[in-house]
């Protein structure tokens, strides 16, 4: 096990820069996510964390050791890749043992971790199969298997589990994290599913266009997002957002349609912040049922048994809610609603980042 | 479904069965009865068993034939398929121009065998030929593939390896091209190197496509006629014949139509007992583990 640590990481395909100097610090044994969107440079980075994509600029080292300019082989990882990349002319055996007879491992010894990673994941029957003969969730678990085996200084993987359907993609999270609290091996995971990212990571690191937005705590993220890009991204359904200005009253949503506008309550204004243009985030479970609230007309409810989804619409724009009780009100209908002020959020309309 | 044709689809694949029955199947029989017949120009066929088979069988030539035939095809088809192989992956490591190239590569495929044959004398006409010149040039000895049988033979599979290399290499080509290349930096991080990656995960998977075209290969390479036909004409003294310009002159020069057609279903059977090794490895590799 050990440390991995990025110091200002460049990446640069000709004149174009992808990654623009990205510092993260990954702690021995951390759970490690990096998330954004597509083309945001996750990938990519964890590409140049395995050596797989040189690097352009700054410095990674995995435990003490600088490997900019060392080859794969040599830096001790193991990944676990998109489509899984299992050879399809060996056995499962011979997958999870492939990287151990390279290094000549004696027999025994390549036996014994082959069949203990197995029992971990639940592949001891399948052994013999090949590839092609597994399902698309023991295929996964083979491609784990071979990490395993390798018993590395960190595991990467790249988006595992974007290929197995939702009920699967649940239950592996569950035996990805299991594993992790089990084996404690370094991880660094990337992912685009911001839920697979809060439910599995020690620390997720949000990245967008080459860049880090905010690296943290799971729940740290979801309470303080840094700036909106943060604050959209994580949670879902996704953070509701108004722009408008702030006042005294509170923050004076802007009415797209043109009527009047509504004002909603702030907890905490920060000081010397009234008239400044800003947006205002509260997250849909943040929404209250209120009689005494603000008006809200239903545009859709989509109840899902333990909640209900309620896109209503106030002020000329759609705020989602979501509510622990069950709304008896049809679509047209008014209902009151109220955001709990000491979780809403307040950013700079200008440059996105949190008041 | 119901597993019965019916008559319409009978009706519609009819022509195009009526038309391998009538070109391929018909004379293959009629071949096969010629061959327990002799018979000539002018000459009603009259039955002799397997006299014909005995008579050629019987033949130094034919066994000389044979042998050439067999070098001339292992030597061909093997270093076809390892040039084919070599410059597959040279291509699919990334080679700059490549449009340009594979246009330049594919080419010699385009050329009729005549003209092949015909461009490669003038090349290597012993006198004048630039080849020959260019071999003199650097100190090599001439190609004496007019009188010496061995360089006629080695002129014959040169000219028949440059002739089919394009087939070998685009199957071997496109085989490597489907193989994803996450599985290269799978084993990269499992700590093979270019090597054992090569023999550890190309090659295994390469392998149907290896064996395709090695099939294929022989079995047109047996057939192997113009090139030697118009090379060397079998000579001097028939010592470059190959079985099929045997079949030939048994047929066309020494009007023997019966021996001739016993050839022909002997280089049947012998095409397919070299084939069938390559077509156990086939099916072993491609069915055999589903």
């Amino acid at each position: 096990m050990a440390s991995v640590q990025i110091a200002d990481v460049r990446k640069a395909y000709g004149s174009t820069q992808v990654i623009h100097g990205v510092d993260i610090d990954i702690d021995d044994g951390e759970f490690v996510i990096l998330v954004g969107p597509s083309g945001c440079g996750k990938s990519t980075l964890l590409r140049m964390i395995a050596g797989l994509e040189n690097i352009s600029g700054g410095e990674i080292r995995i435990g003490p050791k600088v490997v900019n300019d060392v080859p794969p082989k040599e830096r001790d990882i193991a990944m676990v890749f998109q489509n899984y990349a299992l050879y399809p002319h060996m056995t499962v055996a011979d997958n999870m043992a492939f990287s151990m007879k390279l290094r000549k491992a004696p027999k025994a010894e390549i036996e014994e971790r082959v069949t203990r990673a197995a029992q971990i994941l639940g592949l001891a029957n399948l052994l013999e199969r090949y590839p092609r003969q597994l399902s698309g969730g023991q295929r996964q678990r083979v491609a784990m298997g071979r990490a395993i085996v390798r018993d590395p200084q960190v595991f990467l993987f790249d988006e595992p589990l974007s290929n197995l359907d939702a009920k699967l993609r649940v239950q592996m999270r569950t035996e990805i994290k299991e594993l992790h609290q089990r084996l404690k091996t370094t991880t660094v995971y990337v992912t685009h599913d911001q839920i697979e990212a809060m439910t599995m990571a020690d620390k997720i690191v949000v990245m967008h266009d080459g860049i880090v937005e905010q690296m943290g705590a799971p729940l740290d993220l979801y309470d303080n997002p840094n700036n909106l890009f943060v604050a959209g991204f994580i949670g879902s359904p996704a953070m509701n957002m108004l722009k408008g200005k702030i006042t005294a009253a509170g923050f004076e949503a802007v009415n797209p349609k043109g009527g009047a506008s509504l004002v909603w309550p702030i907890g905490k204004a920060p000081a010397g912040s009234e008239g400044r243009e800003a947006v205002y985030g509260v997250r849909p479970e943040h929404v209250r049922l209120d009689p005494n609230g603000i008006k809200a007309e239903v545009v859709v409810i989509e109840p899902t048994g333990s909640e209900t989804q309620v896109v209503v619409r106030c002020g000329g724009q759609e705020l989602t809610c979501v509510f622990r009780e069950r709304i008896t009100a049809q679509p047209g209908e008014s209902i009151g609603i109220s955001p709990d002020t000491s979780v809403t959020h307040l950013f700079d309309a200008a440059s996105g980042k949190r008041l | 479904m119901s597993t019965r044709a019916p008559l319409s689809a009978i009706a519609l694949v009819s022509p195009v069965q009526a038309m391998i029955g009538a070109i391929i199947f018909l004379p293959a029989l009629y071949v096969f009865w010629l061959s327990l017949n002799q018979s000539s120009f002018g000459q009603q066929a009259s039955f002799v068993g397997l006299a014909n088979y005995a008579k050629v069988l019987a033949d130094p030539y034919f066994w000389k034939a044979l042998l050439n035939t067999v070098i001339v095809v292992a030597v061909v088809v093997h270093v076809e398929l390892l040039i084919g192989l070599a410059m597959a992956l040279f291509f699919a490591s990334g080679v700059p121009f490549r449009p340009l190239l594979l246009a330049i590569v594919l080419a010699p495929y385009a050329v009729s065998e005549v003209s092949a044959v015909v461009m490669w004398r003038f090349l290597f006409e012993p006198d004048v030929g630039m080849m020959s010149r260019l071999l003199a040039s650097i100190g090599l000895p001439p190609i004496e593939w007019a009188v010496n049988p061995n360089h006629g033979l080695a002129m014959v599979s040169l000219l028949s390896i440059w002739l089919h290399l394009p087939f070998s290499f685009i199957i071997l080509y496109a085989a490597r091209l489907s193989i994803p290349s996450d599985l290269y930096e799978a084993a990269a991080i499992d700590g093979a190197s270019a090597w054992t990656s090569f023999r550890r995960v190309t090659l295994p998977l390469l392998m149907p496509a290896l064996l395709i075209a090695a099939l294929f290969r022989y079995i047109f390479a047996f057939r192997l006629f113009s090139e030697v036909w118009l090379m060397t004409g079998g000579g001097p003294a028939r010592s470059t014949e190959v079985l099929a310009v045997y079949l030939y002159l048994e047929a066309f020069r020494y009007n023997a139509f019966g021996p001739a057609a016993a050839t022909g279903w002997l280089l049947v059977l012998a095409s397919l007992l070299l084939a069938l090794f390559y077509l156990r490895r086939l099916y072993r590799e491609m069915f055999a583990r589903a």
